[in-house]
């Protein structure tokens, strides 16, 4: 499945990041953004780095 | 806080804007509170207005010692390198540009092993975006890319969506 266009006219901004950093839940942000995670991946171990 | 994910470190995109706004360094911005590393992402798509103020504002933020820069999208817009330079990132996101079809474009492949080469030599990580296919996954790991990000590997998502390594890759 192609991963969908991103919208780059719409940043987290200081509220996304409280948001995102003390909640950690689905949340819909300023904008109607919603906050999700996509993990990155350290290729050497294939565990999740962040 | 992130019970989620409380051993991960974060991600997390700030705007140049918010960057000339300098409310960011105010030490009582949510990227300070979080327990572990956090990595401050700028997208190398969006031109700084003033860099040279955004840049005093980098260091501010950098020297908290946790706070650690990312450039985003390398390779989606204005690509100016000396950002790389002058920055001192921890790591640099290809942009999915680069990744999409690598597999399939020896010249493509060869542009990020030199982007992976000079990053290295600037003491930044590479990680790939929008790896989509095993074909992308093996080009870049093949480029020397050290990190990954993409629907093949986990799709967005909340609770934070688990690693699937794909088989044979």
């Amino acid at each position: 499945m192609a991963a969908p266009p991103r919208d780059k006219s719409a940043l987290p901004n200081r509220d996304m990041r409280r948001q995102t950093l003390d909640a950690f839940t689905l949340a819909v942000g300023p904008g109607g953004i919603y906050v999700v995670f996509q993990p990155i991946v350290d290729l050497a171990t294939r565990e999740s780095f962040a | 806080m992130v019970a989620a994910a409380p051993e991960l470190p974060v991600f997390a995109n700030v705007h140049p804007d918010e960057l000339v706004q300098r409310f960011i360094a105010t030490g009582d911005d949510p990227l300070f509170s979080h327990k572990h590393d956090v990595y401050s992402e700028i997208t190398e798509s969006v031109p700084f207005s003033h860099f040279e103020q955004c840049l005093a504002v980098l260091r501010d933020i950098q020297a908290s010692g946790r706070v650690h820069l990312v450039i985003d999208d390398l390779g989606a817009g204005y690509s100016n390198l000396m950002r790389i330079v002058d920055l001192h990132p921890a790591f640099v996101k290809l942009d999915m540009q680069l990744v999409r079809d690598i597999d399939k474009k020896p010249r493509q492949q060869a542009l990020v092993k030199s982007i992976v080469h000079m990053c290295t030599d600037q003491g930044a990580r590479v990680v790939a975006e929008g790896i989509e296919t095993r074909s992308e996954l093996h080009a870049v790991m093949d480029a020397g890319v050290q990190f990954g990000q993409g629907y093949l590997l986990a799709k967005p998502g909340f609770p934070i969506p688990p690693v699937t390594w794909p088989e044979k890759a």
